[in-house]
C-alpha cells in the first residue's frame, strides 16, 4: 500500500477543531409561506450572540447569495425551515436550542404546495421544444394509427449523505479560510467573496472530505459557507456550523419531483410517429441549477428514438418546500423512466416485448434526429440487448413468468416474479449553458525521487476516482502506482474548476493527466527533474439548444448501458424484492475493470434505493420522517452482475450515472410484469402495490 | 455522577449527567478516541459502533450509566491488532475503499464477526454488515474483503501457508 502524502487524505469536517472556535445554529421559519415576519431579539446568555439579516447589511456584508437567493429570509419566508438568522456561542447544544426557542411571528400566507398546476409566477424555468410538424388529426384518421397518453411521476428522495451539511471558517492573518465539503469549491470562494464583499484572493476554501454526495452538494455547501463566513466576519473568532443528521435530512436539498405526461402516435408495429410531452419539475423553494435540471430531464425525454415529431413543454416550478433538485444525475432519470415505461405501455398495447418496440424505433448511424443532431457513431443497442439476454436468461425467464401470469391472472397468492430490462446513456455533457461549469485543470509535478503528484482543485469525490488517474499516470510514466499521489488542493486560482458530478468532472480531470503525462514523458529524459506541467481544459458541450431542437453530435461521446432487473412480489404483504440486476455496458476504453465495476455497482445499489424505499415527502418533514426513515439494508441488496463489451472508441467515458438512468426503468418494467399492472410512479411501497391489486 | 470504565484497555472516568448517551461521553470528554461519528443518533449510521462487553453496540442508544464497570473496545484499541491488518489488507486486495466516514465502523464490524464466527456464511456477513448503512463501497468488493480477511485471520491462526 502507498504511503499517504500530506494533502492527500482530507481532514474530516466534523471532527476538526480550532482554537477559540464557536459555533452556529440556524434560526428556522416554522411556517411554509409568510408574507412578513418579525424576530424578536430575547436576551441571551453571556457569550451568545444572535445574527440576523440587519447585521450583515450594518457591517456591509451582502445578503444576496446566489441567482437571486438570500442568505437569510428578510420579507417573505418561502418555505418551512429557510434560514431566518443565527445563534453563535460556545456550546453546540445551546446554540441549537436557542435557535429552536426564537420567538418570531409571522403573518402567514396559504403555503403553494400544488405542482402539476400552477400560476405563470411559480416558473421558475421553461424549455419549450419542437420537432418536426405533423398534422395530427389526419394522423389520426389514417388507418392503424393509435394514440397512447401515459402519466408518470417521479418521488423525492434524499441523499443520504456521510456526513450532515457543516462549515467551518477560520481567520488566518488576512485571510479567511474556509472548510467546507463540497463537489464544487470554486463555487464556495466566489460565494463567500460575493457576500463578504472582499476579493476571491481574500478567501482559501480548504476542502474536507466528502464521501458520498450524489450531485447533493453542488451548490448548497456554498451556503453554509456564506452563514460561517459572515458569522466569522461578524464576531471576529472562528465559526462552525455542523447541521445534526435530522436537521440535515429535514431541510437540505432533496431530490426534485417530476410529473411527467407523453402522448404519443404509434402504428401497430410500434412505430412511433408524434410524441407530445409535457414535463413539470417541482424544484421546491428555489434551485440555482433549475435550468439545468430541465436541460437534463428534456435530454432524457428526447431519447433514443427517432421520432419524427417531437413536442416537449418543460417547467421547473417553485413551491413552498425545501429546494429540490438533483440527485444521482442531472434530472435524467424522471426522462429515461418516463419515456420508458411508456414504451413498456406501448409494447403491451401492441402485444410486443418492449426490446421490439425499442428496436423498431431506435436511432442508428446516418441519422439526424431532435432537430439537428447528428448520429455519427453506432448505437450498441442490439449487441447489448443480446449479451445481456443471455447473461440474464432473459427469454426463457420472462415467457415463464408470463406463462405463470396469463394462467392464472386472479391469483394473488404467493410469490410473483417480474423480469424485464431497460436501455440508456450517459452524454459527455454535465453543464450545457454555463462555460465556466465545465472547466477543469491539474497540476503533474515529477519530482526528484520520481514520485509523482497530481494536483487538482476540482472536488475529489470518490477512492475509485483516485485509483484511476493513478493508473493512468502508471500506464503512461510507467511509474508504480504508490509513488503516485492525488492530492485535492485548496482553491486558489482564479477561474477554479467546474463542479464534480458523478463521473463527468472524474472522466475530464483523467483526460488533463493524460495529457500532462505525456508532455511530461516528452520532456523527463531532456530536463532535470523536477518537472511540473499544467493543464486546462474548457469541455465544450457536444451538443446545442436551438429553436427546433438540438444540434450537434449527442451521442458520440455517450456511454451505453443495457440493464436486466428481476423481481419478485409477495401477494400476501405487498413487499417487492429484487432478485438480480444484470448489467452490461458499453464505455469506450476501461482503465481499470475492477474498479469500474465496483464503481458501477456503487451507483447501482444508490440508484435501486429511488425504487425500493419510501420517498421523502417535503411537505411534512420532521424528526418523525427522519426517525421512520428506511434504509436498504446489506441483506436486501440484489446480485449485481456487471460486463462491459469491447468498444471501438480508444477513450474512457463516463459510467457513473448509467445505474441511474437504466435501473428505475428496468426495476418498474419488471414490476409491471409481475403485477400485470402498470405502475406510473416511482418509488412503489407495498401499500401502493395492494391498493392497485385491490382497485378494481 | 462519576463512573469509571475500562476503554481500549485503560480505566477512565467520566462525569456524566442523566439522559448523556454514551457516544456523547466517549466523544467529547477528553479521551483519546477520534474514530465515533454519531451523528444520527437514532442507531441508523452505524458510525458510533463500538465493542462493549465484547457486544457490538450503537454508542448513540447507550445511557451513559450502562458504561459503569464496562470494558469498551473502539477501533483505537486494536489499530496495531494484527487483526486489523488482516481486515485492511482484505479491503486493498478486494479493491474495497470505504470512505473515511464509515471505514472504522465497518472494520469493527467486520472485526467482531471473525471474532465470533472464524468462517463466515455470506448471509451472516451480509447481516453484520448491514449495521453500517453508508452506500460508499459496492457489496460485492466488501463481502470480499471479509471473506480475505478471514482467510488471513485463519492462516495466521493455523500457522498455514501462503496459498
Amino acid at each position: 500500500m502507498s504511503a499517504i502524502k500530506s494533502g492527500e487524505q482530507l481532514p474530516i469536517l466534523s471532527l476538526l477543531e480550532v482554537k477559540e472556535m464557536l459555533f452556529a445554529a440556524t434560526i428556522r421559519a416554522t411556517v411554509a409561506h409568510a408574507s412578513e415576519f418579525k424576530i424578536q431579539r430575547e436576551p441571551l446568555p453571556l457569550g451568545y450572540r444572535m445574527i440576523l439579516p440587519e447585521d450583515l447589511a450594518k457591517d456591509g456584508l451582502s445578503l444576496e447569495f446566489s441567482h437571486g437567493i438570500l442568505l437569510f429570509a428578510t420579507d417573505t419566508i418561502q418555505y418551512r425551515g429557510e434560514p431566518l438568522g443565527l445563534i453563535v456561542g460556545p456550546d453546540p447544544v445551546l446554540c441549537d436550542d436557542l435557535a429552536s426557542n426564537v420567538k418570531v411571528s409571522y403573518r402567514e400566507a396559504e403555503p403553494q404546495f400544488s405542482w402539476t398546476t400552477f400560476p405563470s409566477s411559480r416558473i421558475a424555468a421553461r424549455k419549450k421544444i419542437r420537432i418536426g410538424t405533423s398534422d395530427r388529426a389526419s394522423l389520426l384518421e389514417t388507418p392503424g394509427q393509435h394514440r397512447e397518453r401515459t402519466t408518470h411521476w417521479t418521488g423525492s428522495f434524499d441523499h443520504e449523505y456521510s456526513e450532515p451539511s457543516a462549515a467551518l471558517a477560520v481567520w488566518e492573518y488576512d485571510k479567511l479560510v474556509v472548510y467546507c465539503a463540497s463537489q464544487w469549491p470554486s463555487h464556495v470562494k466566489s460565494s463567500v467573496s460575493q457576500v463578504l464583499k472582499v476579493p476571491q484572493k481574500d478567501i482559501l476554501v480548504r476542502p474536507t472530505d466528502l464521501g458520498q454526495s450524489i450531485e447533493g452538494r453542488i451548490w448548497f455547501p456554498s451556503l453554509i459557507a456564506c452563514h460561517a463566513a459572515c458569522a466569522a466576519k461578524l464576531c471576529n473568532k472562528p465559526i462552525k456550523i455542523l447541521y445534526t443528521r435530522a436537521e440535515d435530512y429535514c431541510f437540505a436539498p432533496k431530490q426534485a419531483r417530476s410529473y411527467i405526461t407523453i402522448e404519443s402516435l404509434s402504428d401497430d408495429q410500434g412505430h412511433l410517429a408524434t410524441l407530445d410531452i409535457q414535463l413539470v419539475l417541482n424544484i421546491g423553494a428555489y434551485n440555482p441549477l433549475a435550468d439545468e435540471l430541465l436541460d437534463h430531464a428534456v435530454l432524457s425525454l428526447l431519447g433514443i428514438y427517432a421520432c419524427p415529431v417531437i413536442t416537449i413543454d418543460a417547467f421547473a416550478v417553485q413551491t413552498n418546500v425545501i429546494p429540490l433538485g438533483a440527485l444521482g444525475n442531472l434530472g435524467s432519470t424522471h426522462g429515461f423512466f418516463a419515456l420508458d415505461a411508456h414504451i413498456n405501455h406501448l409494447a403491451r398495447k401492441y402485444q410486443k416485448t418492449p426490446a421490439e418496440i425499442k428496436a423498431v424505433n431506435m436511432i442508428a448511424k446516418g441519422m439526424t434526429v431532435h432537430g439537428d443532431v447528428q448520429v455519427s457513431s453506432v448505437i450498441p443497442f442490439s449487441k447489448i440487448q443480446q449479451k445481456l439476454e443471455t447473461m440474464a436468461d432473459f427469454k426463457r425467464k420472462h415467457a415463464s413468468y408470463e406463462v405463470i401470469r396469463k394462467r392464472d391472472p386472479a391469483s394473488k397468492k404467493g410469490i410473483i416474479r417480474g423480469i424485464a430490462g431497460s436501455f440508456g446513456f450517459q452524454t459527455g455533457d454535465a453543464f450545457l449553458q454555463s462555460p465556466e461549469k465545465n472547466r477543469y485543470s491539474v497540476e503533474v509535478t515529477l519530482e526528484k525521487d520520481l514520485s509523482l503528484t497530481v494536483t487538482t482543485e476540482a472536488a475529489i469525490s470518490s477512492e475509485n476516482a483516485r485509483l484511476m488517474w493513478k493508473r493512468t499516470v502508471s500506464e503512461i510514466l510507467s511509474l508504480p502506482e504508490r509513488s503516485i499521489h492525488i492530492i485535492q488542493d485548496s482553491v486558489h486560482t482564479k477561474s477554479g474548476c467546474g463542479p464534480m458530478v458523478v463521473s463527468r468532472g472524474v472522466f475530464a480531470i483523467n483526460k488533463l493527466v493524460e495529457r500532462s503525462c505525456r508532455a511530461l514523458q516528452k520532456r523527463r529524459f531532456r530536463e532535470s527533474l523536477p518537472l511540473s506541467v499544467n493543464a486546462q481544459m474548457q469541455c465544450n458541450p457536444s451538443i446545442q439548444w436551438t429553436p427546433d431542437g438540438l444540434s450537434g453530435k449527442a451521442f458520440d461521446a455517450a456511454s451505453w448501458c443495457g440493464t436486466i432487473i428481476e423481481l419478485e412480489v409477495d401477494a400476501v404483504t405487498g413487499r417487492i424484492k429484487p432478485l438480480n440486476i444484470w448489467m452490461v455496458v458499453d464505455a469506450g476504453r476501461i482503465i481499470n475493470k475492477t474498479i469500474a465495476e465496483a464503481a458501477l455497482r456503487a451507483q447501482a445499489v444508490n440508484a435501486l434505493r429511488l425504487c425500493v424505499l419510501d420517498e421523502v415527502v417535503p411537505e411534512s418533514l420532521g424528526i418523525e420522517s427522519f426517525l421512520a426513515k428506511k434504509r436498504l439494508p446489506f441483506s436486501e441488496i440484489p446480485d449485481i452482475n456487471i460486463e462491459f463489451i469491447d468498444s471501438d472508441r480508444t477513450s474512457a467515458l463516463g459510467i457513473g450515472e448509467l445505474p441511474f438512468t437504466t435501473i428505475p426503468s428496468a426495476y418498474y418494467g419488471a414490476l409491471a410484469q409481475a403485477l400485470a399492472v402498470e405502475l406510473p410512479s416511482i418509488p412503489a411501497s407495498p401499500w401502493d402495490v395492494m391498493q392497485i391489486w385491490e382497485t378494481p | 455522577m462519576i463512573i469509571t470504565f475500562i476503554l481500549n484497555g485503560m480505566p477512565r472516568k467520566a462525569k456524566i449527567r442523566s439522559g448523556d448517551r454514551l457516544s456523547t461521553i466517549l466523544t467529547e470528554e477528553n479521551l483519546p478516541i477520534k474514530s465515533l461519528m454519531p451523528d444520527c443518533l437514532s442507531g441508523h449510521c452505524g458510525k458510533c459502533l463500538i465493542i462493549m462487553d465484547k457486544r457490538l453496540v450503537y454508542s448513540c442508544l447507550v445511557p451513559a450509566f450502562r458504561a459503569r464497570d464496562a470494558e469498551i473496545l473502539t477501533i483505537e484499541g486494536l489499530s496495531d491488532s494484527d487483526d486489523v491488518r488482516d481486515i485492511q489488507k482484505g479491503f486493498h486486495e478486494a479493491h474495497c475503499h470505504p470512505c473515511s466516514f464509515c471505514k472504522n465502523a465497518k472494520t469493527l464490524a467486520i472485526w467482531d464477526l471473525l471474532n465470533r464466527i472464524p468462517l463466515p456464511t455470506e448471509g451472516q456477513i451480509e447481516e453484520t454488515l448491514s449495521v453500517v448503512s453508508c452506500a460508499c463501497t459496492d457489496p460485492v468488493s466488501l463481502k470480499k474483503a471479509v471473506l480475505i480477511a478471514a482467510e488471513l485471520k485463519n492462516q495466521r491462526k493455523y500457522h498455514r501457508a501462503d496459498k
